[in-house]
C-alpha cells in the first residue's frame, strides 16, 4: 500500500463536506446531516486515504444510493454500509480497501463514515470525480462493466442484483428502493484494485479537501488566492432574478442572473441551466462553463446552493472547477459526459472540451 | 430606380411574425437589413453572420435536445457581427429574464417565433423580401387590386374589405371625434386622426397608423379612413396607405350617391312639414298620401323636438350619425327636417305622455345624442299635442324652449318647455325685433368678431352667477384669464357688471341676440 495521502480526522469533516458540496455541482444530495453523523462517529478515529492499496488488494465501491431527501428524514447510520459490504464479500472475497461510490455531495462524506466504521483504508479516487445522476453513466462504468451490486436498506433488507449491463442493473436497483426504505448502501465495482483503479477518477478526496479548505478560507475573508490555487474560477457575482423550473420529476430549468452593479461593472446578465445538477453557465452570451465542468452556485456566505433550492432574490456567485483529469480523459474518449448527454444542444460540437 | 431597403420594423411587422414575442430594446431600431443568416443549433459558433443581417436561429431543426440557451450565445455573436435582428424559431416563450436582459443590453431586438412557420420557410420569405422589396409589395398590391370592388361601397363594406386585405391590421372610418362610421378604434382615439387634409402617418409608442382623408367633397374632408397596427414597418405603411386610398374611391362614390338621395328626401320632408304646419288638421288628400309614404305618423300625441347646433349646423349625412342612437326613441334620420334655424323632428305616442315620460325622453336625448366634434347642441322639447294640428304646435314650443335655453356651454343642453317655469316670460321678448335692435346697441363693441371670446366669457360668467371660479372651470380657463376678459368687457361696454340691473340687461341682450 502507498503511504497515506491524507489522514482524515474529525477536524477535517467541515472542509471535506464543503468540498463534496462543491463537487456535487448543485446535486448529489446535501451534506448538512451527514457531516454531523460523520463527526459523531469519527470521534478520535482517523481514516487513512491512500492513492492505491497494497498490490493484489481486492476493492469495492461503497456509498449511498437513492433519495437524498429520505436520507435527511431518517439519518444515515453505518449499519447498512456494513451489511452491503458483508453481503458483497460473501459472494466475492474480503475487501481490503474502499473506493468512494461518488465524491460529489453526500456520498463523499458517507464514504468516510463507512471506512471509519469498517476500519478500512479509503482510496483517493471515485467513479466520476464529481456528482453524477446515474451510476451506470460514470467514467468508471464506461470501462468496467457494472453487472452486479449489493444494496442494503436502512431497515435491514439486503438484495443482490445481477444484470446484463449497467443501465439494466440500475433500473432494477431503483425499482427496489421503495421497498427497502427509499435509500440504501450500495456496494459495487468489486474486483482486484489493478483491474478497477486505472479507470476510476483519481485524486477525488484530495480535490474535495482542497476545494473545501479554499472555500473555508473564503468564508473567513481571505479566499481570492486560495480559490485560484484550488482551480476555482468565479464566473459571475450576481442576483438571481428569476428561476424557471420545468414540471416533472427531474429538477430541470434555468436561472436568470443579473450582475451585481451590472452596468457599473460592465458585467452582463447570465443564466445557469440545471438538470438535477448545474450543467451550463452562460454569462453575457458566452459559454463560461458546461458539463462535465463542475459548476457550483454559492450564496453570499459561500455556502453551496443546490439547484433545487435556487430562488429569485438570492445573491450568489457562480463558481466553476475544471473536471479532474480522469473524467476529462473519459469524456474525450466517449463524449458521454457533456451537454448532449444531459439533453442539451452543445454550444460547439465539443463544447469547451 | 432606387430600391428601398427593408428595415427591422418591416420584418417585425410581417404577418407571419406578428404573433412572435418581441424582446430587447424598447422599440426595434429602424435599421436597414442586408441579408438573412440561418443558424442551425449545431453550428451556433461556426455560422458566419452578416453585418446588418437577420439571424434566424432554427431551434425547430434541432430534434429533442433543449436549445434555449443557444439564444443567448447567438445574441452575443449577433452583437459582435453587428446583426440587425435575431429571430429564434421554436424557442420557449417567454424567454428567461436573462435572455431578455441580454437582448436589451446588446441592443438587438429578439423575436421569439412559435411554430407558425418553419425556419426554412421564414428564411425563404425573408430573403425574397430583402432582395426585392418592391416586387414583394407589388405582388401584395396586385393581389389586393383584384379584390377591389367596382362601384360605390358603404363604410361597413369598405371596412370589411380593408381588414381582409390588411392582415393583423385594425381599420376604422370616422366622421368626427365621436362619430365612428365603421370598425372600432383600438389604439388611436378618433380625435387624434380627424382634421388631416392629406394622407398622414402617426406613430404612437409601438403603434403605427395611416390616415387617409376622403377627398373630393366641396366642404373638404369630413371622413377619414384609418389603418392602425402594432409593430409595423414602412413597407406596411406604404401598402396600407395605398389600399386605403384605393378603397376611398368606392367610399366617396357611395357618399356622393347617398348625399344626393338624402338631399332629395330632405327637400321632400321640408315641403311636407311646411304643409303640415300650414294646414294642420285640414291637410289635402294628396299631401296625406305623400306623408303616409314617408312613414310619418300624424295620428296620436306628438312631442316636438328642435335641435340647434353651434357654431354650424351639420350636413344631412352627418345628422344620420348624430341621431343614430336615438332610433330606440323613435327619432330617426327619416323624421328629421332641416329648418332655417336648426333641425326639427317629432316623436309620436299612442296616448298622451305624462310629465315624467317627457322628462325621461329629455334625459335619453341628452345621453344619446352625439354631436360632431367641436359642436354644441341645444335641444328644445315641446309639450304633447294631438294629431296633425298638434305637430306644428309642439314644434313651435320646442323651438321656443331652444331659444330660452340660450347658447349653452355643454356639448348637449336639453330644455323641456313644460319645465321652463318663469323663464317662459322671456319667450315673447326673444321674438321681439325692437329688443333685438336694442340689444345690439347695448352690446356694441362686444359684437365685433375680434371680441367673440370676451362675449362668450361674459355670457358664461353671467350664467354662473358671476362666479369667476365656476366660469373658469366651465370654459377650461385660468381664473385670471376670466377676470381679465370681464374687465375688458366692462371697458368696452363702459359700465361695470357689479350692479344687478346691468347684469340682467346684459344677460337678456346676449340671450336675445344668441336666439
Amino acid at each position: 500500500m502507498s503511504p497515506a495521502t491524507l489522514h482524515l480526522r474529525v477536524a477535517d469533516v467541515a472542509a471535506l463536506a464543503h468540498g463534496c458540496d462543491v463537487l456535487g455541482s448543485g446535486g448529489g444530495g446535501q451534506t448538512v446531516a451527514a457531516r454531523r453523523v460523520l463527526a459523531h462517529h469519527l470521534g478520535g478515529r482517523v481514516v487513512e486515504v491512500v492513492d492505491e492499496p497494497e498490490p493484489g488488494a481486492y476493492i469495492a465501491a461503497l456509498g449511498a444510493f437513492g433519495s437524498a431527501t429520505v436520507m435527511l428524514e431518517s439519518l444515515p447510520t453505518p449499519v447498512p454500509f456494513r451489511a452491503a459490504l458483508r453481503a458483497l464479500e460473501a459472494r466475492h472475497r474480503r475487501v481490503d480497501a474502499l473506493l468512494p461510490l461518488e465524491v460529489g455531495g453526500v456520498n463523499g462524506v458517507l464514504a468516510v463514515l463507512a471506512a471509519a466504521h469498517l476500519g478500512l483504508p479509503l482510496i483517493d479516487a471515485d467513479p466520476m470525480g464529481r456528482a453524477f445522476t446515474e451510476i451506470s453513466r460514470t467514467a468508471l462504468a464506461a470501462a468496467v462493466p457494472l453487472t452486479s451490486a449489493t444494496l442494503s436498506g436502512p431497515l435491514g433488507h439486503t438484495v443482490h442484483v445481477t444484470a446484463p449491463d449497467g443501465p439494466e442493473l440500475e433500473r432494477v436497483l431503483r425499482a427496489t428502493l421503495p421497498a427497502i426504505g427509499g435509500w440504501g448502501a450500495l456496494a459495487a465495482f468489486a474486483g482486484p484494485a489493478e483491474e478497477i483503479l486505472p479507470y476510476a477518477v483519481s485524486g477525488s478526496l484530495t480535490l474535495a479537501m482542497r476545494l473545501g479548505r479554499a472555500l473555508d478560507a473564503a468564508v473567513r475573508g481571505d479566499g481570492g488566492a486560495r480559490l485560484d490555487e484550488a482551480g476555482v474560477r468565479t464566473l459571475t457575482d450576481a442576483w438571481v432574478t428569476e428561476v424557471v423550473r420545468q414540471p416533472g420529476m427531474e429538477v430541470r430549468g434555468v436561472a436568470s442572473l443579473s450582475s451585481v452593479s451590472a452596468r457599473r461593472s460592465g458585467r452582463r446578465p447570465g443564466r445557469v441551466e440545471f438538470a438535477n445538477e448545474y450543467v451550463a453557465a452562460i454569462v453575457g452570451g458566452e459559454l463560461a462553463a458546461a458539463s462535465p465542468d463542475v459548476i457550483c452556485v454559492v450564496d453570499a456566505a459561500w455556502r453551496p446552493v443546490p439547484a433545487e433550492e435556487l430562488r429569485a432574490g438570492q445573491h450568489v456567485r457562480v463558481l466553476a472547477v475544471d473536471p479532474p483529469e480522469g473524467l476529462l480523459r473519459a469524456h474525450a474518449a466517449s463524449g458521454a459526459f457533456g451537454l448532449r448527454a444531459r439533453g442539451y444542444h452543445p454550444v460547439a460540437e465539443e463544447d469547451r472540451w | 430606380m432606387v430600391t428601398k431597403r427593408v428595415r427591422v420594423t418591416d420584418i417585425c411587422g410581417l404577418p407571419t411574425l406578428t404573433q412572435a414575442t418581441l424582446v430587447g430594446p424598447a422599440a426595434p431600431p429602424p435599421h436597414p437589413v442586408d441579408g438573412v443568416d440561418l443558424v442551425l443549433p449545431r453550428a451556433v459558433l461556426a455560422t458566419p453572420l452578416t453585418e446588418n443581417g437577420v439571424v434566424v436561429l432554427a431551434l425547430d431543426m434541432g430534434g429533442e435536445a433543449a436549445g434555449d440557451h443557444l439564444v443567448d450565445v447567438v445574441l452575443r455573436r449577433a452583437e459582435a457581427a453587428r446583426s440587425a435582428l435575431v429571430i429564434a424559431v421554436g424557442a420557449t416563450d417567454p424567454v428567461p429574464q436573462a435572455t431578455a436582459e441580454l437582448a436589451a443590453w446588446v441592443g438587438i431586438p429578439l423575436l421569439v417565433a412559435g411554430g407558425e412557420q418553419t425556419s426554412v420557410e421564414l428564411v425563404i420569405a425573408l430573403r425574397g423580401l430583402i432582395d426585392d422589396p418592391e416586387s414583394a409589395r407589388t405582388g401584395l398590391l396586385i393581389g389586393a387590386a383584384r379584390q377591389l370592388p367596382r362601384g360605390p361601397q358603404s363604410p361597413e363594406a369598405v371596412h370589411r374589405l380593408l381588414e381582409s386585405l390588411l392582415p393583423d391590421t385594425n381599420v376604422f372610418i370616422v366622421a368626427g371625434r365621436d362619430t365612428v362610421l365603421a370598425g372600432t378604434p383600438r389604439h388611436l382615439a378618433p380625435e387624434s386622426v380627424v382634421g388631416y387634409h392629406e394622407q398622414t402617418h402617426i406613430q404612437h409608442d409601438d403603434v403605427l397608423a395611416v390616415v387617409v382623408p376622403l377627398e373630393g367633397l366641396d366642404t373638404g374632408p369630413s371622413w377619414w379612413l384609418v389603418a392602425e397596427r402594432r409593430r409595423a414597418g414602412r413597407l406596411w405603411l406604404e401598402s396600407a396607405g395605398t389600399m386605403l386610398t384605393l378603397c376611398s374611391g368606392a367610399l366617396l362614390s357611395w357618399l356622393i350617391k347617398e348625399q344626393s338621395g338624402l338631399e332629395r328626401d330632405a327637400r321632400m320632408r321640408s315641403a311636407l312639414l311646411t304643409e303640415i304646419i300650414e294646414h294642420g288638421d285640414r291637410l289635402p288628400a294628396e299631401v296625406k298620401e305623400l306623408i303616409a309614404r314617408s312613414h310619418w305618423h300624424l295620428d296620436g300625441w306628438h312631442v316636438g323636438v328642435h335641435l340647434r347646433f353651434s357654431p354650424q349646423e351639420p350636413s344631412t349625412m352627418t345628422m344620420r350619425y348624430v341621431v343614430r342612437e336615438l332610433a330606440a326613441l323613435g327619432l330617426t334620420e327619416d323624421t328629421l327636417v332641416e329648418r332655417t334655424d336648426g333641425w326639427a323632428a317629432w316623436i309620436t305616442f299612442p296616448a298622451e305622455p305624462g310629465v315624467e315620460q317627457v322628462r325621461r325622453l329629455s334625459r335619453d336625448i341628452e345621453r344619446m345624442l352625439q354631436p360632431p366634434a367641436g359642436t354644441h347642441v341645444v335641444v328644445g322639447i315641446g309639450s304633447p299635442h294631438r294629431d296633425a294640428g298638434g305637430v306644428g304646435r309642439s314644434l313651435a314650443e320646442a323651438r321656443q324652449a331652444c331659444v330660452v335655453a340660450g347658447g349653452g356651454t355643454r356639448r348637449v343642453t336639453v330644455r323641456v318647455l313644460q319645465e321652463l317655469g318663469p323663464s317662459r316670460l322671456l319667450l315673447g321678448w326673444y321674438a321681439s325685433d325692437a329688443l333685438t335692435s336694442y340689444s345690439r346697441e347695448i352690446l356694441g363693441g362686444l359684437l365685433d368678431e375680434t371680441e367673440t371670446e370676451v362675449l362668450h366669457t361674459l355670457q358664461a360668467y353671467l350664467e354662473r352667477a358671476c362666479s369667476t371660479a365656476q366660469t373658469a372651470r366651465a370654459l377650461g380657463l385660468h381664473r385670471n384669464t376670466v377676470s381679465k376678459r370681464i374687465a375688458r368687457a366692462e371697458r368696452i361696454l363702459g359700465t361695470s357688471v357689479t350692479t344687478s340691473d346691468t347684469r340682467l340687461a346684459l344677460q337678456l341682450a346676449i340671450r336675445v341676440l344668441r336666439s
